[in-house]
């Protein structure tokens, strides 16, 4: 059964009370919220390659409307953020029903920002631009030295306009004070912000919370690595914690107090 | 908890170029040698390090064109 | 529950990014940018990122004022075009054209800010015309 006939079923069963998918509109492929109010909306239904996080979205109409039964069309890294939101009880489970679609690469979508997938093809004009930023980890730390690292990430962080782009279009940022808009930690007005404050803080609250979608390193406009920094970030929680966010729905480790603990205390090198 | 999460603080400041600023060290209230030791040998090592490259600065490095340059060309010498 | 989106136009430089409205029951609940768009492809300021702000502002004008007597008064639109036209053509009587000066702006369209110019050279008859975006 086409995508199509299983949304218009969900929405004639009652199942869902509002569906998140694509349209296209004057050549662009944007979301749209499908209801039983315009089921001829429906022809125009569209998987797009470019992705939103609709679950964003649902996260929006349920803020307004808690019970309101939400499809959303949902590759790989939307359904990790799907979950994401179900552990930190911003959306529940039972008013939500993802249909799964390809991921990239695939018919929608093919190549791949995904880190998982296929790196070397991400981002080909901050690759012409000299620097690769789908660089592993493992031999960016291998490569540089303390100070190398610390020049590098001091430049990237200071080519930062503060736009917010980052925490507003990421669908794991839900927080309704943001500890990036607090006096205290983040001087207002200063442009470029205090770095690497602003960085940091964001990057220490994506632990064990960045599902890894890459849409904050897509919408910002200084090309900054964020997505690597938030990686590596993720990459130590699950070293340290053994905590994937995302992959299923077990609690963030941040939030609860663990149990076992087999770490030692490091010692001090002189 | 505690020591993971400094565990992963020191992680992180490691991969920021801010290696060994941070120690974490248990000491009861019985051992006063421990931790005139342990202050005394951090001390040292934070001496030894120098002034955070960030302490006091933040804003003047990103405020300087001419700076951000030097780190880039630093940065892709390097590399 | 309604919800839809719609494509427009960032209103406040003349870099002109592409933003997309998330228009909940008929009210803008936030803005997005549009990421097929070829000037800003997906990337936005922080302008932009805050349009859905001043288009919900209780501060925003809903009707022409006109100051009378020290005071903002409300009139209707054609109270306030005839109100203009007749000062504008009071002072180009009396001090010519070039006293008057036309601002346009950014915000507007190409088509807009032709008309505006056209108004200033053919109608008032001043080359006084500019613009915020003349970079
Ligand atoms: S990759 Fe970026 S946008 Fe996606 S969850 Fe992580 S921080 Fe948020
Ligand atoms: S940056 Fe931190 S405080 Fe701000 S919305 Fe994201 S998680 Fe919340
Ligand atoms: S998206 Fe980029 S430029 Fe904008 S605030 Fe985030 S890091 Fe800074
Ligand atoms: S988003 Fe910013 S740069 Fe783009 S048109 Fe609006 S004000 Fe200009």
């Amino acid at each position: 059964m086409n995508i199509t006939k299983q949304v218009e079923q969900l929405l004639k069963q009652g199942d869902v009370d509002i569906f998140l998918a694509y349209r296209e509109l004057d050549g662009h492929l944007i979301p749209h919220g499908y209801t039983l109010d315009n089921l001829e909306d429906l022809e125009n239904l569209k998987v797009s390659q470019h992705r939103y996080s609709l679950e964003k979205v649902a996260t929006h109409l349920t803020e307004k409307k808690p019970n309101l039964k939400i499809g959303i069309v949902a590759r790989d890294c939307n359904q990790r953020a799907l979950n994401l939101l179900y552990t930190w009880n911003q959306l529940s489970p039972e008013n939500i029903t993802p249909l799964m679609v390809n991921c990239c690469p695939s018919q929608t979508r093919n190549h791949s920002d995904c880190t998982y997938l296929e790196p070397k093809k991400t981002g080909t004009f901050k690759q012409k631009k000299g620097i690769d930023f789908n660089e592993n980890p493992r031999e960016f730390m291998d490569n540089n030295d303390n100070g190398q690292r610390f020049s590098r990430w001091m430049y990237e962080f200071s080519k930062c306009i503060k736009c917010y782009g980052c925490r507003n279009i990421c669908p794991v940022c839900f927080c309704t004070d943001c500890s990036l808009e607090n006096p205290d930690l983040v001087e207002p007005g200063a442009l470029p912000p205090e770095i690497p404050i602003f960085h940091l803080v964001r990057a220490t609250h994506m632990a064990g919370r960045c599902i890894d979608c890459g849409l904050c390193e897509d919408a910002c406009p200084a090309e900054i690595p964020l997505r690597f920094l938030y990686r590596e970030m993720n990459r130590i929680v699950s070293d340290v914690f053994d905590y994937t966010p995302g992959a299923g729905l077990e609690k963030s480790p941040f939030t609860i107090i663990g149990n076992e603990v087999t770490l030692e205390p490091r010692p001090m090198d002189a | 908890m505690t020591i993971k999460r400094i565990t992963f603080v020191q992680e992180m400041l490691k991969f920021m170029g801010l290696e060994g600023r941070l120690h974490l060290e248990w000491i009861s209230s019985a051992e006063a040698q421990k931790f005139a030791r342990v202050v005394t040998d951090f001390t040292e090592k934070i001496t030894h390090l120098g002034p955070s490259p960030i302490a006091g600065q933040t804003r003047s490095i990103s405020m300087e064109p001419h700076e951000n340059k030097r780190r880039k060309h630093e940065y892709h010498k390097a590399g | 529950m309604n919800c839809k989106f719609v494509p427009s136009v960032c209103s406040y430089c003349g870099t002109g990014c592409g933003v997309l409205f998330e228009v909940i029951d008929g009210k803008i609940n936030s803005t997005l940018p549009l990421k097929s768009h070829p000037v800003n492809q997906g990337k936005l300021c922080i302008k932009g990122w805050s349009l859905h702000e001043y288009i919900n502002s209780y501060m925003r004008l809903k009707a022409p004022l006109v100051k009378e007597n020290g005071h903002f008064q409300k009139a209707t639109w054609d109270e306030a075009i005839t109100h203009a036209a007749k000062n504008f053509n009071r002072i180009k009587e009396t001090h010519g054209p070039d006293a008057i000066g036309v601002l346009v702006s950014a915000k507007v369209t190409n088509e807009e800010n032709y008309l505006a110019q056209k108004l200033a050279r053919a109608a008032i008859g001043t080359n006084n015309v500019d613009h915020c975006a003349r970079l």
